[in-house]
């Protein structure tokens, strides 16, 4: 009976195989594939092996999934289950997408690699090679695409390699759209700098196994905000003079105060005089000592103190002035995204 | 003479650098003295009270024309029936010759309303007010002496002259047109037998003025 599944899988995998003449020649997989068409799986196996070989030259991309799922289908041919399921995670990690064409492949084939597939906890990052943010409303798609049912957390990380934005930390089951505005906690757009995408895969325990990385490149575009106004100080003006000084005022105090003494007598006054004029005298005399005080003290040029108000009145309307339009500069910058290469890495 | 006091009046008040821009100033005051009044004679008598006063002045330029009136009531301690009413006006010609010198010249009249009668007096004074500037823009000190340049009175005795002056400060109440003004007054009236009349007084005051 498995021998006779055996003769069916080969002719069906003749018929898929078949290829015109001249690919055959381009093909690097076409010896190993010649040899799986032919049964000779052994031999198969063992070419394919060297296809894949860590010395070996490295194939692109969509060869090397097919010498993966060759492989892994020769090895269930081979009834080398361990083999097969490694060369499916493989697979399955390099493209958490990959599915097997089930007219190339027979039903015991696909049916282990699904089994490999629920095993293997691998995600997909997609995103376009270049998007711009320039709005509020605007957004970069970043598709998650998981090979079975598990935890992905998704997280931006600053150029030093520090957490900065968590994109989605939950289960992804077949797909999910995730959307990042490109800007921090506070609304503004990141600076320019290389960061880092990473999603990160759990197991059913929340260990980590694999992380995906996509180098992000963000530029900033913006024009140049203008430079504050500086403080009018040169045009200031003084908005005080030197203290008078000088004893003037207590002399002209004293003066006054012993006038007042002295009047009945200047006024031929022959009886005494009002004792209580002493309190206009000290009065006096007081005045005179506060005056000496005060003009030891700056005094105030008003006239100056009326320019310079009207001078910085002006300063602060440039400056609101100032603010505006840097504002405004700053509301039309953009954020444009470029996205390298992914870097798939298990975690030990 | 009285030609050349006038020539020199109109001198002082327009052709002064700043006539040109010379401005109006009104001032108007009032006080409150509290009195005394001492009649030397043999014995000697005193007098109190309180007595109240005006005085309204408008200038123009370097020149102004200020009137006073003022009235109380001063009696002995303890005498109230010998009480004498005190009423006095005044009308000076004033100049300020020099921003700290102000020079007056005018009128001065005096009546004591006694239970005896009334004791009339009449001069022409000439006066000289000195200030300074004690707190910039707030105080100012002021003092003024007068003479009497004739002084009659209606005793017939006569009359031989009067002197006196007037000392104390002024201070700028702030934001506002008015003028606080503390002052010590001192005069004395003589008669020509020997005995005066010396009336001195403590007045607190409100002075407001516009310009």
């Amino acid at each position: 009976m498995r021998r006779l599944v055996h003769v069916v899988a080969a002719a069906l995998l003749l018929v898929a195989v078949a290829r015109p003449a001249a690919g055959q020649q381009a093909d690097p997989l076409a010896g190993a594939l010649a040899a799986y068409r032919e049964l000779d799986f052994d031999g198969a196996a063992s070419r394919f092996r060297s296809l894949l070989a860590p010395d070996a030259p490295r194939l692109p991309d969509a060869d090397r999934r097919r010498a993966l799922m060759y492989l892994g289908a020769t090895e269930t041919f081979r009834e080398r289950r361990a083999e097969a399921l490694a060369a499916f995670g493989l697979l399955i990690v390099a493209d958490p997408r990959y599915r097997p064409d089930e007219l190339e492949f027979p039903p015991e084939v696909t049916a282990l690699f699904q089994e490999a597939r629920l095993g293997v906890r691998a995600v997909a990052v997609v995103l376009p090679d270049s998007a711009e943010i320039a709005g509020p409303a605007d957004r970069l798609p970043v598709r998650l695409y998981a090979s079975s049912l598990h935890d992905v957390r998704l997280v931006v990380l600053d150029p030093d390699g520090a957490p900065l934005r968590l994109l989605h930390e939950g289960p992804v089951g077949d797909s999910l759209e995730v959307l990042w505005n490109g800007r921090d906690t506070g609304g503004r757009l990141h600076a320019t700098g290389a960061y880092l995408l990473r999603a990160t895969s759990r197991n059913a325990t929340g260990v980590s196994v694999r992380t995906v990385e996509i180098p992000l490149t963000l530029v900033r575009i913006t024009r140049d905000t203008l430079a504050a106004p500086s403080p009018p100080t040169a045009q200031m003006r003084p908005e005080t003079r030197a203290p008078q000084g000088g004893a003037r005022p207590l002399l002209v105090a004293i003066g006054a105060a012993a006038a007042v003494v002295a009047l009945p007598s200047v006024a031929g006054s022959g009886v005494d005089a009002m004792p209580t004029r002493f309190v206009v005298s000290a009065a006096v005399g007081a005045a005179g000592i506060g005056g000496f005080l005060a003009r030891s003290r700056p005094v105030p040029i008003p006239e100056n103190v009326a320019f310079n108000r009207r001078l910085m009145q002006q300063h602060e309307q440039e400056l609101e002035r100032v603010r505006e339009e840097n504002a405004q500069r700053l509301a039309a910058t953009r954020l444009r995204i470029r996205a390298g290469a992914p870097r798939v890495a298990d975690v030990p | 003479m009285r030609r050349l006091v006038l020539a020199l009046v109109a001198w002082l008040a327009f052709a002064s650098p700043g006539a040109a821009q010379a401005r109006t100033r009104l001032t108007v005051g009032v006080d409150a003295q509290s009195a005394r009044l001492v009649r030397e004679q043999a014995p000697d008598i005193a007098l109190n009270g309180i007595v109240a006063a005006m005085q309204a002045g408008v200038a123009i330029g370097r020149v102004g024309l200020e009137i006073g009136y003022a009235q109380g009531r001063l009696s002995p301690d303890a005498d109230a029936a010998n009480a004498e009413e005190l009423v006095d006006g005044e009308a000076m010609l004033a100049v300020r010759a020099l921003p700290w010198l102000v020079l007056r010249g005018g009128p001065h009249l005096r009546a004591w309303v006694t239970p005896a009668g009334t004791q009339r007096w009449m001069r022409v004074e000439g006066r000289a007010e000195v200030s300074g500037e004690v707190i910039p823009g707030r105080v100012r000190a002021h003092a003024e002496v007068w003479s009497a340049l004739s002084t009659d009175v209606n005793l017939g005795v006569g009359a031989s002259g009067a002197r006196g002056g007037r000392v104390g400060l002024t201070m700028a109440i702030a934001n506002s047109p008015l003028l606080l003004r503390l002052m010590y007054t001192a005069d004395r009236a003589e008669l020509a037998d020997g005995r005066a009349d010396v009336l001195e007084g403590i007045g607190l005051g409100l002075v407001w003025r516009r310009q």
